[in-house]
């Protein structure tokens, strides 16, 4: 079991990783608190060793999406996010910003994770296969129709 | 468009209450599990409730099925009354044929050691014991000689009714040489008696005897039958003798 610090290091260092992946994945606050008492539940009681930073990082952002989705899978849980109640989450955007989120929550949830990974945290197509335990290829098309969708939402060139 | 999401998802961050909940939640779930619980007060208050249930059960078999003091009655019919300290007879023994067959007609388990002694003596009455020649004698003996001496009192009181009744009280030492004997406290207190004039006699002698028999020969042996009526009076005790 890791010590009370390494734990406060590792909730001050990936808490906004956690915290925007279950923005994308879930519609309330409450679940959110879930989420995030059973991922630093796990990695407490983990022992895996981590070689650096990222290979944690990568852990936290596998264990987050593979939490969200077994609440979502859960029998008593709606399966979908009305957008509304997800956006009210981040009430506080600004109104470009809100329009950004509005149109990634919008997205068919297989499209969401690799957009973020990619998008925000700058994962290669290889690096999301890995962590998201998926075929290369598929992130690939994943990324590609994705990238169509947000273009059509929001204007502009998705590659810029 | 890259940048706009970028900058968009910047603005997500986890709430200070978020992470203040979720260490706090750890800290109870993973670091101060090893603090002292609080105590289990519903388990302690059932444990509780269970020791008072077998405390009382224990103190009222005490009470009820613990024999406190016998009463051992001679008539001829020999029987010893067990009482427990509710005063109610709990437990009854025959010494001899006609303590069976009156046990046998008799029911007296359960009732008041006063009303089973009445019974023991009108039937007695009935069946022609209870006479001027035949003594009768009542024996109490205990632990607590304080509590005998009060039976001993108030069965004095409770059988002056009846005629040459004799109350006494016993140490539990001699009335354990009765039992060895196969004898009644009543009738060794006779054989005893009897022994002092025939010191050839043993228990096996007068085992079968009826208590008016035992009378007798001390009677006779003692050669002062004519006036028999007050030695029975003066000599048939058995220590603390109440008339």
């Amino acid at each position: 079991m890791r010590n009370e610090q390494e734990t406060n290091r590792a909730v001050e260092r990936y808490a906004d990783t956690v915290r925007r992946l279950c923005m994308i994945h879930l519609k309330s606050y409450h679940d959110t608190e879930d989420i995030f008492q059973t991922v630093f539940l796990k990695y407490v009681l983990s022992s895996v060793v981590f070689e650096n930073n990222e290979h944690e990082k990568a852990w936290f952002i596998r264990v987050t999406i593979n939490a969200c989705r077994d609440l979502l899978k859960s029998f008593f849980r709606n399966h979908t996010v009305p957008l509304e109640e997800a956006l009210n989450q981040a009430a506080d955007l600004a109104p470009d910003h809100s329009e950004v989120l509005e149109a990634v929550l919008s997205l068919p949830a297989k499209y969401k994770d690799v957009v973020y990974l990619h998008y925000y945290e700058g994962y290669t197509a290889g690096e999301i296969a890995e962590i998201l335990g998926r075929n290369v290829n598929t992130v690939y098309t994943l990324l590609t129709r994705s990238r169509q969708i947000l273009r059509e939402k929001l204007g502009g060139d998705a590659n810029e | 468009m890259n940048d706009r999401l970028k900058i968009t998802f910047d603005q997500i961050r986890a709430e200070e209450e978020l992470k203040t909940h979720t260490l706090k939640f750890l800290a109870e779930k993973c670091y101060h599990a090893g603090k002292p619980k609080p105590l289990p007060y519903r388990r302690i208050m059932a444990a509780a409730a269970c020791l008072v249930m077998l405390l009382f059960g224990t103190s009222s078999y005490y009470i009820c099925f613990q024999q406190a003091f016998a009463i051992s009655v001679d008539v001829n019919p020999s029987v010893e009354l067990g009482i427990n300290r509710l005063d109610k007879v709990i437990s009854v023994e025959a010494y001899n044929e006609d303590g069976y067959a009156l046990l046998s007609t008799l029911d007296i388990r359960y009732l008041d050691y006063r009303e089973a002694l009445e019974q023991i003596l009108e039937d007695g009455n009935r069946k022609g014991y209870m006479t001027q020649d035949q003594p009768v004698a009542v024996t109490i003996f205990g632990k607590d000689e304080k509590k005998s001496q009060k039976i001993l009192e108030d069965l004095t009181v409770y059988t002056s009714s009846y005629q040459n009744v004799h109350c006494g009280c016993a140490s539990l030492d001699v009335v354990t040489a009765a039992h060895a004997s196969g004898m009644s406290f009543g009738k060794y207190q006779a054989f005893l008696q009897l022994q002092a004039l025939e010191p050839q006699l043993t228990p096996d002698d007068v085992r079968e005897l009826t208590m008016c028999q035992i009378w007798d020969r001390i009677d006779t042996l003692e050669g002062n039958s004519q006036n028999h009526d007050h030695d029975h009076n003066r000599n048939r005790g058995h220590g603390n003798k109440h008339h």
